[in-house]
This record gives C-alpha cells, sequence and structure tokens, in this order.
C-alpha cells in the first residue's frame, strides 16, 4: 500500500468503554497525551455509550465486560475502529470480544507503552478492511454478473460471425464509450434482447 | 537460575553443618476476604492456611519457622490490589496466599510481577492463565468441569438446563460443558443468568421443572446458589418430583460450608466435582479432618478450599526447605522437585505451568452435610489450565470445538 497512513490522532474522538479503575485512568491520561479527545463511559451505561457514539471515531472496550458493551453496541459493531482491552484470557471472554471485531488488542493491567501502537494499528487496519470489504462487494456484483458477458460474447459471436477476441474486443470498446463496466453493459444488451424478444412474440 | 538468597527475600536463613544455628522466620502474607460476600470460603482458606503454617511451626526438621501476616480486602477489588502492593513493598513479603475470584487474582498480579513476589492461589478457577509469579493449589478446568461433565453425559443425560451468576466462572464453565453437550450430540435446554446476589429463583424453576431436562448444571455462586438449592427442592416436592432422582443439579464448586448453608432439608442428592471431600478414607485426611476440627471447632466441616490452601503452605515450606532459602527464584525452582501426601492424595506441581497434580472425584451430598464419592481418578491428573491436551479438539480445523472426554 503506498499512501499514507494514519499516524497522528491529533483531535480524534476516542471512547473508552471501561470501569472506572486504574486502567482507565492510565489509559485517559495516555490518550490525552496523544491528542485526543476522550470520551469515558462504564460498560453497563448503555445510554450515555450511544450518546458518545455519535461522535466517536475509535472505540476501545473492555473484553471483561464484552457482553454489556455488545449489547450497548447492538447495530454499530465495526462502524470506528476499536481496540479490545484484554484482561482474562478465557476463550469465552475473547470469542465475545472478537464478535466486537476489535481491529488492535491492548492488555490488562495497563501501561503508557503500546497505547499508541494500538491506536495505529487500529486506525490502519480498520481503513484496510473497509477498502477490502468494498472491493470485494464490487467484485462480487461483478462476478455475478459474469453469466451476462458470457452470453453477450455467445449473442456476438453467432451474430457477427467473429471469434470471441474480436467480441470481447467489440464488448469493451462498446461498454467504454458508454461509461459502463463490461458486466453493466452486458447485462443491458441481455434486458435489451429480453424485451426485444417479448415484442416480437407479442407480435 | 540462582539458588543464592537474595537479599530482598523476607526469611533467610542458615544452616551450618548439621547444627541449625535458628529457626528464623519466613514472613507469609494472607490475603484472604475473611469479611463480604465471599467470607465463607475465604475463612476455610485461612484457616487451612494456618493449620499448615501451624504444622511447620511445630515441625523443627524446617529450618525456618513461618510467620504469618494477615490482611483483610473484604471482597472488594480496588483493596486487593492496594493491600498486594502494600504487603510487597512496605511489608517486604515475598510469598502470599491469598485470591479467591479471578478478577481479584487479574488486580494482585501486576504487583507480584513488578516486585518478585509469588503468589499461592487456593481456588479452583476456570483457567486460561499460567503466570510465572503464580502457583496455582486449586484444581484447572480439566481436574473439575470435565471429570463432571463426561460423568453427567454418561449417567443422566445430554439434556442439561444452565443456571449460573452471570460472571466469568459460569461463562466459561458453561460453555466447557455446551462443547461437550454438544459433542455427544445433546442439546441444552436453556442458559440462564442472574445478578451475584440474586435469591429469587421462582419462574426458572417453574421453566427447569415443565422442560424436564437430563440435570441442572449450577453454576451460582454464595447466596444465590443456596437459595436456588432450598428453592428448586421445594417446588420439585409440591409436584411430588424425587428432584435429585429425575434432573439433579450438579455444580463444580459445591463443598461441604455450603451444604451447611442450605440447611438439612434440601442438602442431600446433590452431585459435585471436587479434588477433595471431607470423607475421603485416607489417613491424612483423616489427620487433616481431625486437625482442622481441633483448631477450628466452631468453623465446621473442611472443603476443597481449606485443602488447597492448607496444601500451599506445605508445598511452600517443602521448597523453601529444599532450596534453603526463601527466596522467589529458588523456591520456584525447588518447587517440582518436592511432592506431599496431602489430604486428597499425593500433589505435586509441574513444572510448566505451577498448577498442581490433583486427583478428580465426584461426590453426591448427603442428609449429613457430606459427600458420598462415586467417582475417583485413578492417580493424579496433570493440571492442564488451557485444555490443550484433553478437551478442544480444534487445533487443525478451528471450525469443530467437540470435546473429548477424559476416562
Amino acid at each position: 500500500m503506498t499512501r499514507h497512513l494514519i499516524q497522528n490522532f491529533r483531535g480524534v474522538n476516542v471512547l473508552v468503554i471501561h470501569n472506572q479503575d486504574h486502567n482507565r485512568t492510565l489509559l485517559t491520561e495516555t490518550l490525552t497525551k496523544l491528542g485526543l479527545k476522550v470520551h469515558v463511559a462504564d460498560p453497563s451505561d448503555a445510554p450515555t455509550i450511544r450518546a458518545a457514539l455519535n461522535e466517536a471515531e475509535i472505540v476501545i472496550f473492555d473484553t471483561d465486560m464484552a457482553e454489556a458493551v455488545a449489547l450497548a453496541l447492538t447495530g454499530e459493531r465495526n462502524a470506528v475502529p476499536a481496540i479490545a482491552i484484554v484482561g482474562l484470557e478465557a476463550p469465552g471472554r475473547l470469542q465475545r470480544a472478537f464478535e466486537l471485531e476489535p481491529s488492535a488488542v491492548l492488555y490488562k493491567p495497563l501501561r503508557s507503552t503500546g497505547v499508541y501502537s494500538a491506536l495505529f494499528f487500529a486506525a490502519n487496519e480498520h481503513r484496510r478492511r473497509q477498502e477490502l470489504a468494498l472491493k470485494m462487494q464490487l467484485l462480487e456484483g461483478r462476478h455475478r454478473n459474469r453469466r451476462f458477458v458470457t452470453r453477450a460474447i455467445v449473442q456476438l459471436m453467432r451474430d457477427r460471425a467473429i471469434d470471441d477476441e474480436e467480441a470481447f474486443r467489440l464488448l469493451r470498446k462498446e461498454s467504454m464509450r458508454r461509461r459502463l463496466t463490461i458486466e453493466e453493459y452486458a447485462v443491458r444488451l441481455s434486458a435489451d434482447q429480453g424485451e426485444a424478444a417479448k415484442t416480437a412474440r407479442k407480435a | 537460575m540462582a539458588t543464592k538468597p537474595s537479599a530482598r527475600a523476607a526469611g533467610l536463613f542458615l544452616l551450618m553443618g548439621q547444627h541449625v544455628i535458628e529457626r528464623s522466620a519466613i514472613r507469609v502474607g494472607l490475603l484472604f476476604s475473611t469479611s463480604g460476600p465471599y467470607a465463607t470460603i475465604c475463612c476455610a482458606m485461612r484457616n487451612g492456611s494456618l493449620l499448615a503454617i501451624e504444622e511447620i511451626n511445630a515441625d523443627s526438621t524446617f529450618p525456618f519457622t513461618l510467620d504469618p501476616l494477615e490482611f483483610n480486602p473484604e471482597g472488594l477489588n480496588s483493596n486487593y490490589a492496594e493491600l498486594a502492593r502494600r504487603m510487597l513493598t512496605a511489608e517486604r513479603l515475598v510469598h502470599v496466599i491469598g485470591c479467591y475470584t479471578s478478577s481479584s487474582r487479574k488486580e494482585v498480579l501486576p504487583y507480584f510481577e513488578k516486585y518478585d513476589g509469588l503468589l499461592w492461589y487456593p481456588s479452583h478457577y476456570e483457567g486460561f492463565e499460567s503466570s510465572e509469579h503464580v502457583i496455582y493449589t486449586g484444581a484447572a478446568p480439566n481436574q473439575h468441569i470435565v471429570p463432571l461433565a463426561h460423568h453427567l453425559l454418561q449417567n443422566c443425560g445430554s439434556r442439561p438446563y444452565c443456571v449460573g451468576s452471570n460472571y466469568i466462572w459460569a461463562w466459561e464453565n458453561n460453555k466447557i460443558m455446551r462443547e461437550a453437550v454438544y459433542a455427544a450430540g445433546g442439546t441444552i435446554l436453556a442458559e440462564r443468568y442472574f445478578p451475584v446476589g440474586e435469591l429469587d429463583f421462582d419462574s426458572v424453576i417453574e421453566q427447569i421443572i415443565d422442560s424436564r431436562p437430563s440435570f441442572v448444571f449450577n453454576t451460582l455462586i454464595g447466596v444465590s446458589a443456596y437459595a436456588f438449592f432450598r428453592a428448586f427442592r421445594r417446588a420439585a416436592e409440591a409436584r411430588g418430583i424425587d428432584q435429585p432422582r429425575t434432573m439433579p443439579i450438579a455444580s463444580c464448586s459445591l463443598a461441604e460450608p455450603e451444604l451447611v448453608e442450605i440447611g438439612p432439608a434440601a442438602c442431600a442428592g446433590h452431585v459435585s466435582s471436587s479434588v477433595y471431600f471431607e470423607s475421603i478414607e485416607a489417613p491424612a485426611n483423616r489427620a487433616f479432618v481431625a486437625a482442622y476440627g481441633r483448631r477450628f471447632p466452631d468453623a465446621g466441616p473442611t472443603s476443597a478450599d481449606a485443602e488447597a490452601s492448607y496444601l500451599a503452605v506445605h508445598l511452600l515450606a517443602r521448597a523453601a526447605r529444599r532450596a534453603r532459602s526463601a527466596d522467589p527464584f529458588a523456591v520456584r525452582a525447588a518447587l517440582p522437585h518436592v511432592a506431599i501426601q496431602a489430604p486428597q492424595g499425593e500433589v505435586h506441581v509441574d513444572r510448566d505451568n505451577r498448577h498442581c497434580y490433583l486427583t478428580p472425584r465426584i461426590g453426591v451430598s448427603n442428609a449429613a452435610g457430606g459427600f458420598d464419592i462415586i467417582y475417583q481418578a485413578a492417580r493424579p491428573v496433570r493440571p492442564d489450565p488451557y485444555l490443550v491436551w484433553e478437551e478442544v479438539k480444534s487445533s487443525s480445523g478451528m471450525r469443530s470445538t467437540n470435546l473429548r472426554l477424559v476416562k
């Protein structure tokens, strides 16, 4: 990846979902030093969490309280980068935390070392995941419409007595002229022909 | 590893030839919540520790005495952290026996790591930890929940109803039970959680009785558990149901002092998995039970928690004697080389994970407030805190999480 990675968190709103204790105090201080705007909420305080989510650009949550966090985050997961603070390493806890799709991890007891790395990985990994998801969606769409491309090529080869290479070149040229992907154009062709066939049958 | 006693070690002692110049004292911290929500269990732990300390002090084959220094965090996690710091800094203690809940253990752990202390943790727990600074003398999950699941699936059926207190102990044990039940082709009828301290179980008891489970898997703790046991028995009797026979309650933490709390009307017929029951027929246990009763005449029966604390002290003393030092590194290095004939049978410490080889048992409670032991492992079972070796069959696929149960 050649583009710039996110490395400055000045002014970024971060929501820390963790009960008040020395871990939360240390985390709040460290995040403030790193220039973030820190909002805190207890895991059981769903209204405060939901209100803070409107502004939050990064969420940091306690995996020991993952049930409560999951409840408060209903419908919001994966919208912003999440960092899991792992306490007990029991698989049940980790499973619940994993379902919230964190892209970085911190360990209790927290130290100031590691907080910046977690922000760095969370923000950049989350962006990469989102880009990949978008790309995947796009490719899935094109893949779904691939059969129309095949149909269009076969049709062209038959109608114009050309080979498949020639038919594909023609298809690509026409789709570019219309500023469409080759799949979108093929779908339209197929729809037009469907219409034409229907009209022909009616006549 | 250095065996030279460090200057920080609280109790230094010298052996010169055959002559013990003086039995110097090793100071040992006790960190038990003898008041607060789980005081009953912590009092048993404290008693077990003190009894063992007095035994060591009365035994001149130990070239030192143990000098207990007690602290009571009253069941509050914030107190645990603060007291642990004080014990390891101002008090300069190296060895501390204490903690019951996992959350309290996690609170104190950073200080033991920072100041090179050793925490002797005498409680069964859900596993998934092996700190260099903790010696775990209670049962690991492969020594309590796994044998219990095996027993229940073989003898009661595979349609449990799970009821628990809403915290880590219940979540993790239910997870293991769920995997065992699914692997056996069974179903979990329901999994219900209640806040710690809940006392009203009428509606869930209705549901349980209507759904006729093979057994009830109980992970409620303290007063909630006692209330549930009583109310469930009452409701079943009102309907003319022989509850222990048709839908027994199974737990992996039920101990003798808790049967006292449940009371005589409802204390019989419950299945419990434990490495220790007071009824174990062995000379070492008869001696332990008698000594405990003499020393603490008002404390009631012995229990797994008392025994685990008792053997923590004995392991510490034997390791220090062998190491000729109370230095934490020397003691830890010596630990795999000592074994004790504990009330439950032979116990020794695994050199890799610092948990103990213990002997799993299944007991059924009786009207007298004790347990009849119906199953006992042939030999001490190696501790497996991460359930790596015998449980989850997911190493290759990461898809299947079937349990393979120990015989």
